[in-house]
Parts: structure tokens; sequence; C-alpha cells
């Protein structure tokens, strides 16, 4: 495993930031270092990957292309349109409480806050797990797709079956924890979003916090959701500013 | 409406939505057939027809491709020696297939574009696991945009956010990426 210096070494040698002396000390140790020079090319080849928009639009271009269905994925296109109809039901719904808000209701509510605050957190998935994809990994990718597609039962399921497996599994619980406020069972979310937390160093904890405190919200537990915000307010988190707002109006 | 092997080509190159179908209607149930009786699912044919077309992409990104043959005969070669390659790598019975190949030698050269394909393929399916502020920070930073506009752009505290969030980013996309295990074979 590559250890931290020389991580930030190579991520400043390809980001051009660098000194003369430190490019030459990074140069001399490649050629002795063969580890280093095969982490270099990982990094090189991670970035070009990265900015191929075009082959990654071509590739989700291609994954779109119908082959005949199978009786299977015809019975999922069916389940997907009812809650097609459901989710419009909902923003039907969310519209008109938000229109009934901005006619003058002076009071904050904890829906108030929801209706104005939350949104689910959002995903672009265009890769198909290829056939030599281990299992762990084609569940994930399903889960995703199905939560893209505002399928959270069927995503949640999905996510409940690598859970099962791992239950500190990140991205399953964080995704759990939107579905799950998507289907109103914030106590469930709510143990979601404190798993990964738990972890402490990974890629979800600003948006967990965040989402924590909507948790918090609609249970009713509303110092809950001020000492949350508090700490976001307090924070560099992504989200400051909206838990700045959000405290002026609970408090 | 059939379209001319060059129309095909040109189709390729700028990922034209008709072309793709008519590629995917025309040829791909000659490559489903031939996955299907060497050891392979129609899923695995889906998969290489697939890879197949964007290592021709690919190979047409870096020079034209002018071909002798018509375009059946091309991407059933080219699907033919990748599907090879796979089971290669899968240390499958081989005879089958190498009893019957006379490559063309226009496909000889795809091998090299496959591995990249392989390999991007994989790096790119972690990419788009990361969370989408990740994917914008990374994007930004590779098109050297600085990281005070990054910042701006996003709504993000400063600068010394922005570094840090990219630099957590990368490092679990390189994680996530070592830790598949299609890591070790690509």
């Amino acid at each position: 495993m590559m250890n931290e210096k020389d991580f930030d070494r190579i991520e400043n040698y390809l980001d051009g930031q660098l000194n003369e002396n430190e490019i030459l000390d990074f140069e001399k140790d490649l050629m002795d270092d063969l580890d280093l020079e095969m982490e270099l090319n990982l990094h090189n080849e991670i970035n070009e990957a990265i900015m191929e928009d075009d082959v990654m639009e071509l590739r989700s271009k291609l994954e779109a292309i119908d082959i005949p269905a199978t009786t299977e994925e015809k019975r999922k296109a069916k389940f997907h349109g009812k809650w097609r109809i459901a989710a419009a039901s909902m923003i039907l719904f969310i519209g008109m409480a938000s229109v009934y808000y901005m006619l003058g209701n002076k009071t904050y509510s904890n829906e108030e806050i929801f209706m104005n605050y939350y949104k689910p957190y959002g995903i672009v998935i265009n890769t198909r797990s290829g056939t030599d994809t281990n299992e762990a990994d084609r569940i994930l990718d399903q889960a995703l797709k199905s939560y893209e597609a505002k399928n959270y039962r069927t995503a949640l399921s999905l996510f409940q079956t690598i859970l099962e497996k791992d239950s500190t599994n990140l991205t399953s619980n964080f995704y759990s924890g939107i579905s799950n406020i998507q289907v109103q069972e914030y106590l469930k979310a709510n143990k979601n979003f404190l798993r990964v937390l738990d972890h402490k160093n990974n890629l979800f904890i600003e948006q967990s916090e965040w989402y924590l405190g909507i948790c918090y919200l609609m249970t009713n537990k509303r110092e809950k959701a001020i000492e949350t915000y508090r700490a976001i307010a307090e924070g560099n988190s992504f989200y400051r500013t909206k838990a700045k707002e959000i405290l002026n109006k609970l408090e | 409406m059939d379209y001319t092997t060059e129309a095909i080509l040109e189709g390729i190159g700028t990922s034209n939505n008709d072309v793709l179908n008519y590629i995917y209607r025309k040829f791909f149930p000659d490559t489903c057939r031939f996955v299907e009786n060497n050891s392979g699912t129609s899923e695995d044919a889906r998969d290489l027809f697939q890879e197949a077309i964007i290592v021709i992409y690919r190979k047409m990104k870096k020079s034209p491709i002018v071909l002798t043959c018509n375009f059946r005969t091309y991407i059933y070669s080219v699907c033919r020696l990748l599907w090879l390659k796979k089971l290669e790598k899968r240390n499958d019975n081989l005879d089958i297939i190498k009893s019957d190949v006379v490559l063309d030698q226009q496909v000889d050269d795809v091998s090299k574009s496959y591995e990249q394909t392989e390999k991007y393929r994989l790096y790119q399916k972690h990419f788009k696991q990361l969370p989408p502020d990740c994917q914008e920070i990374m994007k930004l930073y590779l098109e050297k945009v600085s990281a005070k506009e990054i910042a701006k752009r996003m709504g993000f505290a400063g600068e010394d956010y922005v570094k840090s969030r990219k630099y957590k980013c990368k490092q679990t996309l390189i994680t996530n990426i070592k830790n598949d295990n299609q890591f070790t074979e690509v």
C-alpha cells in the first residue's frame, strides 16, 4: 500500500505543484523505485480514464440499446412504471405544500424545513457490471441503478442483501439511508447514517451528517437536529450555509 | 435502411444512436451465437460486443480505419479475437477457437486497445461510483481549474477544503480500484 507521502508527491507531481528541486528528487526516486513508478502510472492512467467523457458517453449509449428483453426485464419495467407514478404524486404533493408555505405560513415546522431543504442525494451511474465482476459488485451496481431510477424499495432490498454480509458497507449504508428517507422510514435511515459516521473517514461523512439532521427532524427530535446542524454550521462542511439557515428557522 | 461500411465507422466515431442500434440489430446475433457456442453466455456476448465497439472507437481516435473487408466480417473478427483473449485469461479450453482462427490482419492490433479498454472500464466504473462532487472536483482539477475557482464554482468554503476533498476523493478512488478483484486481472 502506498504511503501518504508518496501519494502526495505523485499527485503534486501530476498537478504541477512541485518545485524544481522536488521534481528532480521525485524523478530520481522514480528511477530506483519500481513500485513508485507503477503507482505513478496508475495515477496517470486513472486521470486519463476520468477525462474520457466520449468513451463513457459511448458506453452508456451502448448499454441503453435494447437487445430483446427477457421476461424478467419486462417485469421490472412494469414495476418501475408504478413507482414513477408514485414519485410524480409525491412531487405534486411537495409542490402544493411549498405553494401553501410561500403564501404566508410564518412558523417553521419540521415538515416545512424538510420540504424546503431535503432532496435525495444525486448519483450518476453509467457502467454495467461485466460478467467477471464479483457478486457483491453486481448487486451494488443494480442497487445504485434502482436508486437512480427512483425505485427506492427495490434499491433498499438490494442494499440489504449487501448489508447482510457486511453491515459496514459505506455506499450501501449511505444510499440505504436516503432510500429509507424516500419511503419515510426515518428511524432506519438514522441507523444507516450513524453507521457511515461511525466509520469516521470516508467520502460520505458530510452528507450523512446533513441527512441525519433531516432524520432527527422527521422523528420529532428537534433538539438533536439543532445539535447536528450546529455542528455542521460551525465546521467546514459543504452544507455549512444551509445548516445555518436551518438553525435560524429552528431556534 | 442499410448503412455502408464507411457510414458505420463514421457513426461509431460520432456515437450516432441510429447507427449504433443498426450495428446491434444487424451484427450482434452472429457474435452472440459464436460466444454461446464457445463456452459463453448471451450476457458474455453482450459485454464482448460492447467492448468490441469501444475498441474500434479507440482505434479510430488514433488513426482512421480503412477496411478491405465488410463491417460484418470485421466486427466478427474483432469479437472472435477478444473472446479468445478472455478465454485465455480464464484458462479455458481454446481448441475450438484456435483451430478456427484465420484473422484478418486488420484486427491484429486490437489487443493493445482492448487491454486499455478493460483497464479504463474498471477505473471509470469506480469513478462513476464516487459522490458527484468528487467527480466534479477531480475533473476540474484535471482541466487545470484552480482550487480557488473550483471553490467559487461549487460553493465550497475555500481552497483548503477543495484540496483536502480532492485528496480524499482520489485516495478513495484508488483504494476502491485496488480492492476490486478485477484489478489484478487487468
